[in-house]
């Protein structure tokens, strides 16, 4: 169920980025960042799970903050970016 | 038009394949090579069922100077062969609940663990595990704890027979397989190993490998041992006997002869209860070590009932009655040894309760030692050492060195002081390698230890920050745990 769930979610949030960015020039690394930010938050998804079903409650709780604080700094830096090549 | 897919040229879209393909090219180029999954499956790596990133290698990882070991030596038998404590029953006492209650000031000391095998007999100065709920889980795990028989049948029997122990070639409950119309198992010592390993797996037990009883073997191995709470030593000798001669038929024996037909050393170790050893707090070991004790003995003798089914005769090992369990781990390629003291796995690391084995006459495929990069992890971290309120275990470089009688010399490992030990349930818990949970991480830092030392000491501190370890006993009672204690698929 969850499975079906997440796939719904995606292709909803997929098909949201892309119609909100259709009429935006992307660069090479921005698909770089783009893939880094996903992996990023796979990484703490997966983590967090991990480690709740081992019992291992803090440290879900400390590598969803570092994955995903990580892939907020990068999605926060790439919007940065895009924006600034906008405004040029 | 949307230019939405223009930015990636065609020329940067094949470079990118092109820089893919040779990343491709460089992995397979170095990845191990199979012709079909009978190949594949039929490799050392597989038939030890280790993970990938577990390296065979021809010697342990522990340096060994074979040319200081005698063959079949003779084990300190100062103190009648147990190695004595420097500090009185009450200072340790007093230590362990200072440190306790340190760590949680409203801990409930609970009962005593009077009466229970393994805690501390002394009246004056008892074992305490905690509140009622954690000392009952103790004593539940009394029944049969070290294959011991309760008191009223060890009086039945007028005290010949007093646990599970007392027959190191086995119960034999059955008549030889002749004599039940059968012959005995035959097959390549690649299929015994196959055949060994799955009953071994369904017993419950893993890591099981084996290594020939060779000139190296009878260097680890003693030719005069006592065991635990017997009252003379054992000899041991390989003589042109049927079976294992052992004199007396019970314990306490003071010699066992061995066929020399047994040629082979057959390796296994069992799981610790995790958790609850993660939860244990006091002055003794907990309910997970406890009831590991109930387990793993009458493991060792079902596997020897196993072996017996086959047609195959069998010595039991159990707590090193004729050779040092670590260094038959790291022999048989079970682990490597850890700064604590004992075998460190790839899969469970230390969260195992020693190594088992039996010598056997049954032909079995040979296994090399391992190397997982555990040791040299364990030579950066030294958390166990940091932890250890008894300040046993050594902390900074392995030393050549032996500082006590009852120490084996040999070897270049962590000298720890066995006398200031007072077994109780700190470092066991809180060595990084016991973690095994679903997270992807762990694979990724197994792996990378595995190759490189460089990013150890980074790794140790992420233990740490993360509070892997020890955990308050409360929260035990709160978790849904396993049946059985562990999840059987990390």
């Amino acid at each position: 169920m969850l499975y079906w769930i997440g796939l719904v979610i995606g292709i909803a949030i997929a098909v949201g980025a892309y119609r909100l960015n259709r009429n935006t020039k992307l660069k090479w690394y921005d698909w770089l960042f783009g893939l880094a930010i996903i992996v990023s938050l796979a990484a703490g998804v997966q983590h967090y799970n991990g480690s709740v079903s081992g019992f291992e409650n803090s440290a879900a709780w400390k590598g969803l903050a570092l994955f995903g604080g990580l892939a907020a700094v990068l999605a926060l830096v790439d919007w940065q970016l895009i924006a600034r090549r906008k405004k040029a | 038009m949307s230019q939405f897919h223009s930015t990636l040229s065609r020329r940067d879209f094949m470079k990118g394949l092109g820089l893919i393909g040779a990343g491709v090219g460089a992995a397979t180029a170095v990845s191990p090579a199979f012709h079909d999954l009978d190949e594949m499956a039929s490799t050392p790596s597989a038939r030890i069922n280790m993970p990938w990133w577990v390296k065979q290698v021809d010697e342990p990882t522990t340096p060994i100077d074979w040319n200081v070991l005698p063959t079949l030596g003779t084990a300190c038998d100062d103190n009648n062969g147990v190695v004595p404590n420097i500090r009185t029953r009450a200072e340790y006492q007093k230590v362990m609940l200072d440190y306790t209650m340190k760590q949680y000031p409203d801990w409930d000391k609970g009962p005593t663990l009077t009466g229970v095998p393994g805690p501390s007999p002394d009246l004056n100065y008892p074992d305490y595990v905690g509140d009622i709920k954690d000392n009952a889980l103790c004593v539940g795990a009394t029944l049969c704890n070290a294959g011991l028989f309760p008191t009223e049948v060890i009086q039945a029997t007028g005290g010949k027979y007093t646990t599970i122990q007392d027959r190191p070639q086995g119960w034999r409950c059955v008549k030889p397989v002749e004599q039940r119309g059968g012959t005995k198992w035959q097959g390549t010592p690649e299929e015994a190993l196959k055949v060994v390993r799955a009953a071994a797996r369904f017993y419950g037990f893993d890591d099981v490998t084996a290594i020939p009883v060779d000139d190296k073997f009878l260097k680890v191995m003693w030719g005069q041992k006592r065991m635990l709470r017997m009252a003379t030593p054992t000899k041991f000798e390989f003589g042109d006997v049927d079976d294992f001669v052992c004199t007396p038929e019970i314990q306490p024996m003071s010699k066992i002869v061995i066929p020399k037909r047994v040629k082979w050393f057959l390796q296994f170790s069992s799981r610790q209860l995790g958790e609850v050893t993660k939860h244990g707090v006091g002055t003794c070991q907990n309910a997970g070590q406890l009831y590991t004790y109930v387990n793993w003995i009458r493991t060792v003798k079902t596997i020897q009932e196993f072996l017996w089914g086959l047609g195959y005769i069998s010595l039991d090992n159990i707590n090193g009655r004729f050779a040092p369990t670590g260094a038959t781990g790291i022999m048989a390629g079970a682990g490597e040894l850890a700064r604590w003291g004992a075998v460190m796995t790839p899969k469970y690391g230390i969260m195992v309760r020693v190594m088992h084995g039996v010598l056997t006459d049954l032909p079995l495929e040979q296994s090399s030692p391992i190397n997982f990069g555990g040791r040299e992890f364990c030579k950066t971290c030294g958390i166990c050492a940091e932890a250890c309120p008894m300040d046993a275990i050594q902390k900074g470089e392995p030393s050549w060195e032996v500082n006590h009688k009852w120490d084996n010399p040999g070897y270049l490992h962590w000298r720890n002081d066995r006398s200031k030990c007072g077994h109780c349930p700190v470092c066991q818990p809180v060595c990084p390698f016991n973690a095994m949970d679903k997270s992807f991480i762990h694979e990724l830092v197994k792996g990378t230890v595995s190759t490189t030392p460089i990013f150890n000491s980074f790794f140790t501190g992420m233990d740490k920050n993360f509070n892997y370890g020890r955990k308050p006993p409360a929260e035990w009672w709160e978790s849904e745990q396993p049946v059985g204690g562990f999840d059987s698929s990390v």
